[in-house]
């Protein structure tokens, strides 16, 4: 086999450092985004977040951290309304709607517009 | 952002999106869906690169088989992290690299975060070099 003195690739430690490393600047951001939310929840929001819009954890809680006051209010009317939308505008960075339907809510997230399911936070009550 | 079947048909080199669920699975090409919604799988940025350098294969004539073997070779959670990087601006290229000889148990991510490691690599391999981070950047961007 080849030898090669030092790894020039991204070996599986290093990727797993670095995600670890962004993980835990995500939830700090979340943390002070979201300070009356416990820990768990917050933990969820992030990995329904990352999941359901394919970004990486750091874009994810920012796109959170920005939108949290309304991220809030919406998750109050939990059982009243699925989740809520967050949706590219040309007039504003991001306008937040409130989603009564889970299933339409799902349909509509795209490179766009950003779904949150209120109902993949409940593990993190 | 989320890719559908179409987009990583399209960066394949699929014939249409029926064929890449069909060769996909014949062939157990590692595309993995984060979610569905409907009968719609919806898939992440990582998967839409292996489908830029699964396209990029099928271009040089090989064959899915051997495709879906080179694509074993990358490893998905090195790929994932620096796809992560990329979209947070922390490096501004990714590129797969395919050994011949080396693979995951020799600790051969076979993923690499910039040029001048590509080109040190090559100094000492022989690798099929894949540019995917410009791929997906102009794909988000919508010109691709």
């Amino acid at each position: 086999m080849t030898a090669v003195s030092a790894p020039l690739w991204m070996t599986r430690d290093a990727a797993d450092n670095l995600a670890a490393q962004a993980r835990r600047a995500a939830l700090e951001t979340l943390a002070a985004a979201l300070p009356a939310w416990p820990a768990e929840r917050r933990d969820a929001l992030l990995r329904a977040s990352q999941a359901a819009w394919g970004v990486s954890a750091v874009t994810a809680a920012g796109l959170i951290a920005g939108n949290a006051s309304a991220i809030t209010a919406a998750y109050s009317l939990k059982g009243k309304v699925a989740g809520v939308l967050l949706m590219t505008s040309p007039d504003a960075p991001l306008v937040v709607v409130a989603v009564s339907s889970a299933s339409v809510g799902a349909r509509l997230n795209a490179h766009d517009a950003y779904w949150i399911d209120f109902s993949h936070l409940e593990a993190g009550k | 952002m989320i890719f559908l079947s179409a987009d990583l048909a399209m960066a394949g080199r699929f014939a249409s999106t029926e064929a890449f669920a069909t060769e996909t699975s014949k062939h157990a090409l590692p595309f993995r869906p984060v979610a569905k919604v409907g009968t719609s799988n919806r898939f992440a940025a990582v998967d839409y690169c292996l489908a830029v350098a699964a396209g990029h294969l099928r271009g040089f004539g090989m064959a899915l088989p051997a495709v879906a073997r080179l694509l074993e070779r990358i490893d998905r959670t090195a790929l994932t992290t620096a796809v992560s990087q990329f979209q947070d601006g922390e490096v501004s290229e990714v590129y797969v690299g395919m050994s011949a000889i080396l693979d995951q148990e020799d600790d051969f991510s076979a993923v690499f975060t910039s040029r001048t490691a590509v080109a040190d690599a090559l100094a000492d391999l022989d690798l099929i070099v894949i540019s995917v981070g410009d791929r997906l950047e102009r794909r988000v961007k919508g010109i691709a």
